[in-house]
């Protein structure tokens, strides 16, 4: 069934994306409201995101939506009012209302009728309400009698003044006919003075609605003044200005949109004004709408695609700053003290640090603060640890962190495994939390910061910790290893056995972690976008998962090495140091080489070897090493030479290229040469560490 | 040209109204919250300032106190939604000279910007 909804395309995603942060403050507060019950800020906050949902869902007529959150408001303003408690009952109650205006926010995208059908909730919103001891008062409308039964002023038309009869209806649709009855009263005491009046003043007080109006006021004012002044008064259907005594002539106006005006001869009409004015608004008008004339906020909206292509131009402005960085250089060997090189120099110095700056702003626009990741992390947290029978807060910090938005895709899913890791496997169920001496509920903290140009964002509990001799007796288990080589794992490898294809430490398949994505997924899309994952666990007192990330993937701050004729490009964030090394430096352990560092053993690989780049000097008195460092991985790269590092941009290999083991892609240099990047994890399992 | 100040915290409503006057030839301002929205009458003295009641920062109401404190010829409409009938009472005795129920239909706003500007 299709259905439209009144709105345009242009107005599309902002109603989507200002609903959606509605649903999110909702989700939010709901599950900080029932830790903190009596917090009035965060229930004014929840009922101001209903209220506002509720006019935005009926400025474009989707009823069921304003029906929802009406309940919703409602419900919030009973506990605003403190009609009733927060319960668990009622919370429940409103995270599902909070789920039905998702699946109604996607009828607005689909632009069709869902299956969804709130009406239910709406009675358990209204069963909530009536059995809790929130009684609404029974509409009560002050009548009056249709002729007004007003007694005749003792006061004579002395000095000038008379006695004025009003009577005014207002229209029932009004949602606070009072207040326009105050209005009246206001207006009618600019005029005169207020002898009578029905409703009274403390019935107006009430604000209970009001239909009728009726006022007599000792005015020197004519009619006519009273009745243009009453005009400008909306909602009012028909307005009679009657003077003292029957056959006295009767003036009145009749609101544009009500019943046809009653055709009297002695009634002054006044002209339907809005339409008058309407009528006589030049249309020009419309076309001095200059920018500079509109306050508008000066924002602009654009696409994702179009930042991403200003990246790739600036990615380009790099390749090309890089490449005049070696042409100045050159020159500068060639002829220095040539006042044209340093001219040149200056120049391409400048060029460099506005390239920077360009580079920053961009990547500015592009960053989005993490908090819109972690912000649903309450919520979900709530309802996975209902379902797994434990108690768990939740508490963020960093959430303004900001980092690129395609980083923010990326990690929505290794964060969320992460988190539903650490409430499976992690938070014990409350009886052995206190047999253990713990309070009963667990954390889970969520933590982001900027450090030295990367991100790192933590996912910690305060569990019970992985433990290595359980992961050592699994992975035997498993067979996925021998006993002897489990036993020769160190603690720290043990644990990093959580990242192994295959591996599962859960007793049982759950609902909440047993989704069939395991650590390695995790590690490997963190690894995709050049980042790192590492753990710290102690058994009894719990784990933290660190996630290291670059700021961006367009741009990967790099080292060049040298091999044979080749050149690669290791990202940095993988480089823990570079090493010279001495043929008597490399060993041979199970037929693997190895170098001794620090007094551990560091195996190496040989990059001509993993890609068959033929070397022309077989012995080579000095080698190089580029120590990396995948997951708890360190490995010695062994590489003919350095070229100093280079931001390059990142291109994707092509199709005509294909995969490349260990290549996650290449990038053009300054000086126009290509150069492959190291994918650090491909690698390492290309060359059969792990 | 008539100048209209235009308060909803919700950006969808304030787009949906820029369009609309400034469609009919109005000049039309924004704000998100209260506390902006005197800050631009200040600025701008609007002739007609369209108010939401309920907003962060500073809610409708308080907002229409100091602008009227400001400026005691000062023309606000409130835009209210349904059940809000003590609050636009306490906003109509303030001074707000009229009040638009949300969801609005377009002559019902023009009427009003009319009826005070015109």
């Amino acid at each position: 069934m299709q259905m439209v909804f009144d709105i345009s395309q242009d107005e599309l995603p902002i109603f989507l994306a200002e609903v959606d942060e509605h649903l999110q403050t909702l989700d939010e507060t709901l599950v900080e409201l029932e830790h903190r019950s009596g917090d009035a800020d965060l229930l004014q906050n929840a009922f101001r995101a209903a209220h506002t949902l509720k006019g935005m869902s009926g400025m474009i007529g989707h009823h069921r939506m304003t029906n929802l959150t009406h309940a919703l408001e409602t419900a919030f303003d009973g506990l605003r009012k403190g009609q009733y408690p927060v319960t668990t009952a009622l919370i429940d109650l409103c995270l599902d209302a909070v789920d039905g205006l998702r699946a109604l926010r996607e009828e607005v995208i689909n632009g069709s009728l869902s299956d969804y059908d709130p009406q239910p909730l709406i009675e358990a919103f209204a069963d909530f309400t009536s059995t809790s001891g929130h009684h609404v008062q029974p509409e009560r409308r002050v009548e009056s009698s249709p002729e007004p039964p007003l007694p005749h002023p003792r006061e004579a038309q002395s000095n000038g003044k008379h006695v004025l009869y009003i009577q005014a209806q207002i229209d029932p649709r009004s949602v606070a006919s009072a207040a326009r009855a105050f209005q009246l009263m206001m207006a009618l005491q600019e005029v005169g003075e207020i002898s009578t009046m029905q409703p009274t003043l403390e019935q107006i007080e009430t604000a209970q609605p009001v239909q009728t109006f009726q006022a007599q006021v000792l005015t020197t004012a004519g009619q006519e003044t009273v009745l243009e002044k009453l005009s400008h008064i909306s909602e009012i259907q028909h307005i009679e200005v009657r003077a003292d005594g029957a056959g006295q002539p009767v003036i009145k106006s009749e609101e544009p949109a009500a019943a046809p005006p009653q055709s009297n001869s002695d009634a002054v009409k006044v002209e339907a004004q809005s339409q008058a004015v309407l009528a006589s608004q030049p249309a020009s008008r419309g076309r001095s709408n200059g920018s500079a004339a509109r306050g508008v906020e000066m924002t602009v909206r654009t696409s994702v695609e179009r930042l991403d292509s200003l990246m790739n131009l600036v990615g380009e402005l790099i390749t090309d700053r890089n490449h005049l960085f070696q042409v100045r250089n050159k020159l500068e060997a060639q002829a220095h003290n040539d006042p044209l090189v340093e001219n040149l120099a200056e120049t391409v110095a400048h060029i460099s640090r506005i390239t920077d700056q360009l580079q920053e702003e961009v990547m500015r626009i592009r960053m989005l603060p993490i908090g819109n990741l972690l912000h649903k992390f309450p919520r979900m947290v709530r309802d996975m640890s209902q379902k797994a029978g434990k108690l768990v807060d939740v508490v963020i910090h960093g959430e303004d962190t900001e980092l690129d938005r395609s980083m923010i895709e990326e990690i929505n899913d290794p964060l969320i495994h992460l988190v539903r890791n650490a409430i499976d496997h992690g938070i014990e169920p409350p009886e052995e939390r206190r047999a253990a001496g713990k309070p009963e509920r667990g954390t889970v903290t969520l933590n982001a910061w900027h450090e030295q140009g990367r991100i790192i964002l933590t996912v910690s509990d305060d569990g019970r910790g992985i433990d290595p001799a359980v992961l050592r007796k699994k992975v035997v288990q498993k067979g996925l290893m021998s006993a002897e080589e489990a036993a020769a794992l160190s603690d720290e490898q043990a644990v990093d056995l959580i990242f192994l294809p295959g591996f599962s430490t859960a007793e049982k398949v759950t609902d909440i972690s047993g989704r069939g994505v395991g650590m390695d997924i995790v590690q490997t899309n963190i690894q995709r976008v050049n980042g790192t994952i590492h753990i710290e666990t102690a058994v009894g007192r719990g784990t933290t998962f660190q996630i290291v990330l670059p700021l961006t993937l367009a741009i990967v701050p790099t080292l060049l090495v040298r091999v044979g004729p080749a050149t690669f490009a290791i990202p940095l964030v993988m480089v823990l140091e570079t090493l010279r090394l001495s043929p008597a430096d490399i060993k041979t352990i199970r037929q693997k080489p190895v170098t001794m560092l620090r007094g551990s053993v560091l195996p190496l690989i040989y990059l001509s070897e993993l890609y068959n780049i033929s070397e022309n000097g077989q012995q080579r008195k000095r080698l190089f090493a580029v120590v990396i460092q995948s997951g708890k991985h360190r490995v010695g790269l062994v590489v003919d030479g350095f070229m100093g590092e280079e931001e390059v941009v990142v291109k994707s290999l092509g199709k005509l290229v294909g995969e490349i083991p260990g290549i996650s892609s290449a990038a053009i240099l300054g000086d126009g040469s290509i150069t492959l990047i190291v994918d650090v994890p491909a690698l390492l399992r290309l060359a059969g560490i792990h | 040209m008539t100048k209209i100040l235009i308060v909803d915290d919700a950006e969808f409503l304030r787009v949906r109204i820029i369009k609309m006057l400034t469609g009919q030839g109005f000049e039309v301002y924004e704000a998100e919250n209260g506390a902006k929205a005197v800050e631009k009458y200040k600025e701008v003295r609007p002739d007609v300032v369209l108010m939401d009641i309920t907003m962060p920062e500073m809610d409708g109401l308080a907002a229409l106190k100091e602008i009227r404190a400001f400026d005691s010829q000062a023309k606000v409409v409130m835009l209210t939604a349904l059940g809000q009938e003590s609050v636009v009472l306490e906003a109509v005795k303030s001074g707000a000279r009229d009040f638009i129920v949300k969801p609005f239909e377009h002559d019902r706003v023009m009427s009003a910007i009319h009826k005070l500007a015109g």
